[in-house]
């Protein structure tokens, strides 16, 4: 995600509908993509929905962005993102799929729930595709989100660790777990490079 | 549904009141403390021991995510200007304009009256209390002029009934005084300046009339 121009930023703080169209414009494919691959695509009918919700919360808060407070416009972006989406998992209490049948971040069960699966959506995706998401599925929600911020969106340590609100340790951490048990279920479709 | 405690009906309870009604440890705190460095210790000690694992590239791009609508920005942005008058508009819904107090609409009155005068503040209270703005009587008009036309007349008078060659002293009329355009001007000067002292003109009271004079 390529950071707009302070002017624009400044603009949409003031209030100018073309820098706000403009903002949505530079944003709107990595918003999606960001709230696609964490939530899955048992919500592919609603992420436009989701995505125009996060904006209108960003845009509602727009004015209190600093960029002199040293955080990049993107990663304030991410974090709207990242609140949202944890939003919507803790109220319509999700219960991620794990493939490990263990925990998550938070201590809890995760129980299997193929009947939020949205099927015609999975299908879009390749059978790699399936079973990338299955097992981003079984991650935690911390985990998920920092993967998902790292390896799709590129975002550096410290980027994940502001949108996170943890350390940059915390995300190294977090991030090798998630790896590590990634490449475990992925481990056919890695050895033989899909 | 278990019953009310003391706490529950107690309205005039306190968080700080937990304090006395709880016993906490008074280690607790250090404790906690140690726990939350040696979680960071070791939380910096997995970071640092990690290495990165990479995961293939095309692998993960396998995860294909749903094209946009092509609208999508024309409606969010639409929305978002939508809400932003929308929240605007409760603003202003819920605005109750202040009322103003009688006192405020006094000083604000008054402080236009500086503002049109130019001058001073005078509330209507003072003004009605002031002296009206001094007008010279039509009786005190009428003796000016008259006593104009009197000293006009006799000059003319004299003029006319005297012989030229016969020095004016020899009149025994108008022996106690010399008429002359000088002296009328400066008999008439007298008269104005003794009128104009009867006068209680008042120059501020004069700036501090109303727009229009009208009282």
């Amino acid at each position: 995600m390529t950071d707009l121009q302070p002017k624009t930023i400044a603009a949409a703080q003031a209030g100018d509908d073309d820098a706000c169209r403009e903002i949505i414009r530079a944003l709107h494919r990595p918003v999606i993509a960001t709230i696609y691959r964490f939530l899955g695509s048992r919500y592919s009918h609603e992420v436009e929905d989701i995505a125009q919700d996060i904006f209108l919360k960003i845009f509602r808060s727009i004015e209190r962005f600093d960029a002199t407070r040293g955080v990049k416009f993107t990663t304030w972006i991410y974090t709207f993102v990242r609140n949202h989406c944890f939003d919507i998992i803790k109220r319509r209490r999700i219960r991620t799929t794990s493939l490990s049948g263990g925990r998550d971040d938070e201590g809890q069960i995760e129980v299997p729930d193929e009947g939020m699966r949205k099927p015609s959506a999975a299908a879009e995706n390749s059978e790699l595709g399936q079973k990338i998401e299955e097992a981003l599925d079984g991650l935690g929600e911390d985990q998920r989100m920092a993967f998902v911020l790292r390896e799709y969106e590129g975002l550096d340590y410290s980027s994940i660790a502001e949108v996170m609100g943890v350390s940059e340790g915390t995300v190294k951490s977090r991030l090798h777990r998630a790896k590590e048990a990634l490449r475990t279920r992925l481990k056919p479709y890695v050895r033989t490079g899909a | 549904m278990t019953e009310p405690t003391e706490l529950d009906l107690n309205d005039d309870f306190q968080p700080g009141d937990w304090e006395d009604r709880f016993e906490v440890s008074s280690s607790f705190v250090e404790r906690t403390l140690e726990r939350v460095v040696a979680d960071r210790a070791e939380i910096a000690a997995e970071a640092d021991r990690v290495e990165e694992i990479q995961l293939p590239r095309e692998v993960l791009e396998a995860l294909s995510v749903p094209e946009p609508s092509t609208d999508f920005v024309d409606r969010v942005a639409s929305e978002v200007r939508n809400d932003r008058e929308a929240r605007w508009a409760r603003v202003l819904e819920t605005y109750a304009a202040p009322r103003p107090n009688e006192e405020f609409v006094e000083r604000t009155l008054s402080a236009l009256r500086i503002d049109r005068s130019g001058f001073r503040l005078v509330p209507d209270e003072q003004q009605q209390q002031q002296q009206p703005a001094p007008v010279v009587s039509i009786w005190r008009r009428t003796a000016v002029a008259a006593a104009a036309a009197v000293l006009v007349s006799l000059g003319a008078f004299a003029m006319l009934g005297s012989d030229p060659a016969e020095p004016p002293e020899l009149s025994p009329a108008l022996a106690t005084q010399t008429y002359t355009p000088a002296s009328w001007s400066t008999a008439l000067s007298g008269v104005v300046n003794d009128i104009e002292d009867d006068m209680t003109f008042e120059p501020i009271a004069a700036f501090a009339m109303p727009i229009g004079g009208n009282r």
